[in-house]
C-alpha cells in the first residue's frame, strides 16, 4: 500500500499568520514525512487566496528535492487549464525528475474554483476542453521527449524538444484528481491512477471506482491501479483530543472549501463540464450547511491510531483495496496538532497498514 | 565584490551518448557545492529545446539549490519574460523568495534565440514591447502585492501574488542587456544591468555611461553598479589553463553561434534585434575562428593570479559590484569542472571579495515592499 501526505498550503482559518509561516510549517511537515518513511508528498496548485497558495507546485517540489533524500514528489495536482503553456508543464515535470534523482510524480487536475478561473481570465466552461487537449500533449511529450506539432482548439504548438530529456517514463507515475463522472472517464482513458478526496457517501465512491476500473481495463487491456483516497486527518493518541480537534478543524476546513469553490452556488449547472457539481450543490442546499458539515467530518478518517485503522478497514470492506493520502495541516490548527498527526500516524498507523495484504492493481 | 557561480547544463555530447541526466548529476553537484566553497550566489539561466542550456525553468532549479543551502543567494540570469506568463513569473519569484528567506536576485531579459521564440509561438518582433509590458506588470506587482495590467499584449485581471512578497525587489532586480537600446530601456525601468560580455569592453563602458545618465535623469538617484558574468577556466598551471580555455571557452562560443544562429541574416529583419546585424558583420569580417579568439579573450582564464587580474581589469572598466563565473560547459568532464570551481574558490574568490564595493542587495537596508510599508 502506498501512503503519502497531501499539502494544501492554507492560511484560511489562522489569525495573523504570514504566508512565509505557512510555508515554513508545510516544509517542516514535508521534511518530517521524508524522515518518517511516507512514500510521497503531494502538493496542490492554487492561486491568489487564503484558501491555498502554491502557484507553481513544481517549484515547491524542487525545493523539497534539494532538502530530502527518499520521498517521492507529486504535483497534487497541476491544474492544466490554468497553465496556458502545456509545453512548460512537460518541461517542468522532466526538470523536477532530474533535480530529484527520478522522484517526480505527475498528478493532473482541471480546477474547480470560479474565483481562480476569473482571476486568470480563463473561461471556466473551457476547462474540460483545455484539460483534455493539454493532458494528451504533455503525456505524449514526456513519453517521447518531443512535444509534437499540434493545432487544436486551445493550443497551437510547433514541434519542440523537451530538454532535459525525460529520463524515465511517467506512464506508471501519472495521477489524476477525478471527482466528477467525466474526469473519472478521462483518468481511465489517460491511464492515470485516480485520486479522490473522500467527501461523498462511500457507496458513491464505490460506484465511481468501479466505473474507473472498468473503463481503465477497457482502454488499456490491463488491470487498473488502485484508487487513491485522500482524507483530511487528525491523528492523536488521545481519543478525546482527536475528536475535539477534528470537530473543529475538519469542519472549518469544509467551510473553507464551501467558500472557495462556492459549493452551494448555482453557477456550476451553467458551467460546461461541471454539471455534476450543480447537482451536488442542490443536494447540499437541501441538507443545509450544518448537516453537510456533520456528514463531512464523519466521512473523514481521523481519531486514535486504532480508530483510524478501523475506519480504513471498514472502508476497505466496501470499496476494496486503495492507496492512502492524508492531509495533516489545515484550517487554523496549531502547528503541533499537524505535527502530532504526521508523527503518530507514521509510528502507529502506517506499520499496520503496510502489513495489510493489499493488491497493487484491481481487476474490473 | 560579490562572487557567484552559474550552472548552465550544456550537453553538446548528447549525440555521443552523454545523457541529459548525467549532465544534471554533474552540474547539480557543482551548484550544491557552491555555498561550502565560499560562493555567495548560484545563478540559473532560462533556455529551451536544445543542448545549449537545458534549464527551462531557472526558478525551479534555484528552488532545489535553495532547499539544499542556507545562505547563498539565488539569481536568475535570466527569466525570459516574453516566453512566460508574467503573472506566473511574479508568483514563482515570490514563492522562491518565501522558501529561501529572501535570497532571490531577480534577473530578467527578453530573449534572443529564434528557435525558442518559434516554439513558444511568440513573434520575435514583439519581444521588446512584450518585455516592457511584462516587466512593468511583474516589478510593480512585486512591490504592491498584486498584478493588474491592460496592455497591448499583456492582459491580467487584478490578482494577488501569494505567497505574498515580503521584501522589496527594488535593489535586487537586474536585466541582461547587450544592445545600447536595451540599456536605455533598463535605465527607464530602474533595474540594474547584468553584463554578459560579448563585445569590446569600451562598448560596454559606453552603454553603461548612457544607462547611468538616463537612470539618474528618470529616477533622480544614481544607478546601481552593474553585475558581470563570464566563463572561467582556472588552473594553477598556466599552460593547462590555456589549453582548457581553447577547448571549452571556444567550444562554448561555438554553441552560442549555433544556438543563436549568429551567422544567419534573420536579425536584420527582426524588430528590436537590428543591433545583432552588427555582430553578423563582425563575424563575417573576422571569421568564426577570429571571433572565437576575441570571445575567449573577453572571458576569465589562466592561473588564479591571471584570473584575478582579468576580473580586476573588468572591474576597472565597469565598476561592477559582482562577478558570476560559469565553470562547467561545452562538454567539460565533471572532475575538470569541479576542480575549476574549487581552484577559483580557493585562490581567487577571497581576493575578489576584497575588491571594490558590495552590491546593494547585500546590504541590510532592504525594505519591505511598498504595500507592507503602507500598512505599517
Amino acid at each position: 500500500m502506498n501512503i503519502g501526505i497531501e499539502q494544501v498550503m492554507q492560511s484560511w482559518g489562522w489569525t495573523g499568520i504570514s504566508d512565509a509561516q505557512v510555508y515554513d510549517e508545510e516544509i517542516a511537515i514535508a521534511l518530517m514525512a521524508d524522515e518518517l518513511g511516507y512514500d510521497d508528498v503531494w502538493v496542490v496548485e492554487h492561486h491568489f487566496e487564503d484558501y491555498s497558495f502554491c502557484p507553481d507546485n513544481f517549484v515547491y517540489l524542487a525545493h523539497l528535492a534539494g532538502r530530502t533524500k527518499h520521498i517521492k514528489l507529486a504535483t497534487g495536482a497541476v491544474i492544466l487549464p490554468w497553465n496556458t503553456q502545456p509545453l512548460r508543464v512537460a518541461e517542468k515535470a522532466a526538470l523536477l525528475d532530474h533535480l530529484s534523482g527520478g522522484r517526480a510524480i505527475l498528478g493532473l487536475g482541471r480546477g474547480l474554483s470560479r474565483r481562480e478561473y476569473d482571476q486568470f481570465g480563463i473561461p471556466m466552461e473551457e476547462a474540460r476542453g483545455r484539460f483534455d487537449e493539454a493532458a494528451a500533449m504533455i503525456i505524449n511529450a514526456l513519453e517521447t521527449g518531443v512535444m509534437e506539432e499540434h493545432h487544436g482548439t486551445y493550443f497551437d504548438q510547433p514541434r519542440a524538444v523537451i530538454r532535459p530529456k525525460p529520463q524515465a517514463s511517467f506512464r506508471d507515475r501519472l495521477k489524476q484528481v477525478a471527482m466528477s463522472p467525466d474526469s473519472i472517464e478521462e483518468a481511465a482513458l489517460l491511464g492515470a491512477q485516480m485520486m479522490q478526496f473522500t467527501y461523498k457517501p462511500i457507496e458513491t465512491h464505490k460506484a465511481e471506482i468501479e466505473t474507473y476500473t472498468k473503463a481503465f481495463q477497457e482502454h488499456h487491456k490491463r488491470p487498473a491501479p488502485l484508487p487513491i483516497m485522500t482524507d483530511i486527518t487528525v491523528c492523536d493518541t488521545s481519543a478525546e483530543r482527536a475528536a475535539e480537534n477534528a470537530n473543529k478543524y475538519v469542519r472549518d476546513y469544509l467551510l473553507s472549501v464551501m467558500h472557495h469553490y462556492e459549493m452551494m452556488g448555482d453557477h456550476f449547472k451553467e458551467a460546461k463540464g461541471y454539471e455534476a457539481y450543480g447537482d451536488t450543490a442542490v443536494a447540499m442546499r437541501e441538507m443545509g450547511l450544518d448537516a453537510v458539515a456533520e456528514a463531512y467530518v464523519e466521512g473523514q478518517v481521523w481519531g486514535t491510531p486504532q480508530q483510524m485503522l478501523d475506519k480504513f478497514e471498514k472502508r476497505r470492506e466496501v470499496i476494496g483495496d486503495y492507496d492512502i493520502l492524508i492531509i495533516p495541516r489545515f484550517a487554523g490548527m496549531p502547528f503541533e496538532v499537524a505535527q502530532r498527526t504526521v508523527d503518530v500516524f507514521a509510528k502507529e498507523v502506517m506499520p499496520e497498514l503496510r502489513s495489510w495484504d493489499t493488491a497493487k492493481t484491481r481487476a474490473a | 565584490m560579490h562572487v557567484g557561480m552559474a550552472s548552465i547544463f550544456q550537453n553538446p555530447q548528447n549525440s555521443e551518448g552523454v545523457s541529459d541526466y548525467a549532465i544534471y548529476q554533474q552540474d547539480m553537484a557543482l551548484a550544491f557545492a557552491a555555498e561550502k566553497l565560499g560562493y555567495e550566489s548560484v545563478w540559473g539561466v532560462e533556455h529551451h529545446f536544445t543542448d545549449y542550456t537545458m534549464t527551462p525553468d531557472p526558478v525551479q532549479f534555484l528552488a532545489a539549490v535553495g532547499g539544499h543551502s542556507k545562505n547563498i543567494k539565488l539569481g536568475t540570469m535570466v527569466v525570459v519574460l516574453p516566453w512566460n506568463d508574467p503573472m506566473r513569473v511574479a508568483e514563482k519569484i515570490s514563492m522562491l523568495d518565501c522558501m529561501s528567506d529572501g535570497r532571490v536576485i531577480f534577473g530578467i531579459g527578453r530573449g534572443l534565440g529564434r528557435v525558442e521564440f518559434e516554439a513558444f509561438k511568440v513573434d520575435m518582433n514583439e519581444s521588446r514591447e512584450r518585455f516592457v509590458e511584462s516587466a512593468e506588470m511583474v516589478l510593480t506587482g512585486l512591490e504592491q502585492g498584486y498584478c493588474e495590467y491592460d496592455g497591448k499584449f499583456i492582459k491580467q485581471p487584478r490578482a494577488r501574488i501569494r505567497p505574498e512578497p515580503f521584501r522589496s525587489f527594488k535593489n535586487r532586480t537586474y536585466a541582461a542587456s547587450v544592445s545600447p537600446e536595451s540599456c536605455a530601456l533598463m535605465a527607464k525601468l530602474g533595474v540594474g544591468i547584468l553584463i554578459i560580455p560579448q563585445k569590446p569592453w569600451e562598448e560596454h563602458a559606453q552603454d553603461l555611461a548612457d544607462y547611468s545618465g538616463i537612470f539618474r535623469q528618470v529616477h533622480g538617484v544614481d544607478a546601481p553598479p552593474p553585475y558581470v558574468a563570464g566563463w572561467v577556466c582556472c588552473d594553477t598551471d598556466a599552460g593547462r589553463a590555456e589549453e582548457m580555455a581553447r577547448k571549452y571557452i571556444v567550444g562554448y562560443w561555438q554553441s552560442v553561434v549555433k544556438h543563436y544562429e549568429m551567422q544567419s541574416s534573420h536579425f536584420e529583419k527582426t524588430k528590436g534585434y537590428e543591433y545583432y546585424k552588427k555582430l553578423n558583420e563582425t563575424i563575417e569580417e573576422h571569421g568564426i575562428d577570429g571571433m572565437a579568439q576575441f570571445f575567449m579573450d573577453l572571458q576569465v582564464w589562466g592561473t588564479p593570479e591571471q584570473c584575478y587580474e582579468k576580473i580586476k581589469e573588468i572591474h576597472r572598466r565597469t565598476n561592477c559590484c559582482g562577478f558570476t563565473g560559469v565553470f562547467s560547459y561545452a562538454g567539460m568532464p565533471g572532475d575538470v569542472a569541479m576542480k575549476n570551481l574549487e581552484t577559483f574558490a580557493k585562490h581567487v574568490v577571497p581576493e575578489l571579495k576584497k575588491l571594490g564595493d558590495r552590491p546593494a542587495f547585500d546590504m541590510d537596508t532592504d525594505q519591505a515592499p511598498a504595500f507592507l510599508r503602507a500598512v505599517g
